[in-house]
């Protein structure tokens, strides 16, 4: 279990994560939205230990420290590999350092994709770089794969890859974060909400939960935000007015 | 063998630098650092050796009048040495100060220090950091210290040793410790 115990985390006066707590249980593929500068990605780098902050932040009862590091992996669309360095470069980099490293499934997902083994990785297009980033990620051998915004640049039916290969190939113990902002898209695989804003969590539920209210993952979006619906045709007849 | 080491070398390093670059640039400024310390030394020893000497109408060298009648020296090591080894000894401060190149690396293109901060080995960021540079550094004082007896030989070589004084190491020191030399 991942377990988030009043995070919060400061940039001057602004408060980007606030007295954030959260469990992540195993197996769960959980999303995690909110609008621009709500703190997704801050949170995502407080709970790798990337960002000094407040409260604690557990794995299985310990903090996070190199002991247990490892068992995390991040993919981010700001990208963490080595540009210089080929895929192949990386996959041996990355057997090196982390032990439970994949490589059965490194192997399968660069076929999947399509991805050149021997190039530069800054000779790649942005998709192919993301694609390259997630699968470093899933590849890793972690238990919790925080992914943010991984899918920044690539196009539709690339994502609809990823998706199909993520599901299928996500074993029971794994988890992953995902914060996003196609909501429709991720909405018929994640298995839980967690809704961000102004460095606060304002909303956590559950697909299940969903389905039993009856509402959409857009739905309860919207229902939290306090979405106005009439918003966009009250400005027009204000401005008409004027 | 060479590729071998070169291997080694690269894992000292940021993976993302371009090594070869790094490297040429390490060894022509050290190069050039040694060049001009050695210019520097073997210009002023020479400066000084002239001034002991007048020339006769046929170009033949004699020592000056100072040196034969006022019984005037050689100028002391320190003085000749001057400052000579400042060149490697900024080389030196150069090495340290490329540990901020090394690290500023992992940022170019990516964000790469994302990947070295969630290693297990909490070494292997400062490793490739800090080691090239250290190492560098050490080379470049070691050279320091080879050039300063390489230019205390040649002094003494050089100096006739009827201008020559004694206790040239002893005065150095004290030279060096009174603030009289390195301005």
């Amino acid at each position: 279990m991942l377990e988030l115990h009043h995070v919060s985390k400061s940039f001057g006066k602004t408060q980007a994560v606030q007295n954030v707590s959260l469990e992540l249980p195993r197996g769960e593929i959980i999303g995690l939205f909110g609008e621009n500068g709500a703190g997704k990605t801050t949170l995502m780098k407080c709970i790798l230990g990337l960002l000094p902050h407040e409260g604690t932040v557990t794995l299985d009862g310990e903090e996070i420290s190199h002991k247990n590091i490892a068992k995390l992996s991040f993919a981010t669309c700001e990208h963490s590999f080595f540009p210089r360095l080929s895929a192949d470069a990386h996959r041996d980099f990355y057997a090196e350092h982390f032990p439970a490293f994949r490589r059965k499934r490194y192997d399968r997902l660069m076929d999947f994709f399509e991805l050149p083994h021997n190039k530069a990785l800054r000779h790649l297009s942005n998709g192919q770089k993301n694609q390259f980033e997630v699968i470093l990620a899933l590849s890793q051998g972690a238990d919790y794969i925080l992914m943010d915004e991984p899918f920044a640049g690539n196009d539709m039916f690339n994502r609809e890859d990823f998706y199909k290969v993520l599901l299928g190939i996500l074993e029971d113990h794994e988890t992953v974060l995902l914060s996003t902002h196609l909501l429709e898209e991720v909405a018929s695989f994640i298995s839980r909400t967690v809704l961000l804003r102004q460095g606060s969590i304002i909303g956590d539920m559950s697909t299940e939960a969903m389905d039993e209210k009856g509402i959409s993952l857009t739905d309860y979006v919207k229902e939290i935000y306090h979405y106005q619906r009439d918003r966009v045709r009250r400005i027009l007849e204000e401005q008409d007015d004027a | 063998m060479l590729l071998k080491r070169c291997d080694k070398i690269q894992r000292l390093l940021p993976p993302n630098l371009h090594f070869e670059n790094f490297l040429s640039g390490m060894i022509a400024i050290s190069i050039l650092s040694a060049v001009i310390s050695i210019d520097l030394f073997f210009s002023s020893l020479q400066e000084k050796l002239n001034e002991l000497y007048i020339f006769s109408p046929n170009g033949v060298r004699h020592f000056s009048p100072e040196v034969l009648d006022h019984h005037r020296k050689m100028a002391p090591f320190g003085e000749v040495l001057g400052s000579s080894l400042v060149p490697t000894i900024v080389l030196a401060l150069i090495a340290l100060l490329s540990a901020i190149l090394l690290y500023a690396s992992f940022y170019q293109g990516s964000r790469s220090i994302y990947l070295m901060r969630r290693l297990s080995d909490k070494n292997e960021l400062r490793r490739r950091v800090w080691t090239v540079p250290l190492l560098w550094a050490g080379a470049a004082l070691l050279l320091t210290v080879a050039l300063f007896w390489i230019f205390y030989g040649s002094y003494m070589l050089k100096t006739p040793s009827e201008v020559l004084e004694n206790h040239q190491l002893l005065r150095f020191w004290q030279d060096l410790t009174a603030g009289k030399i390195g301005g």
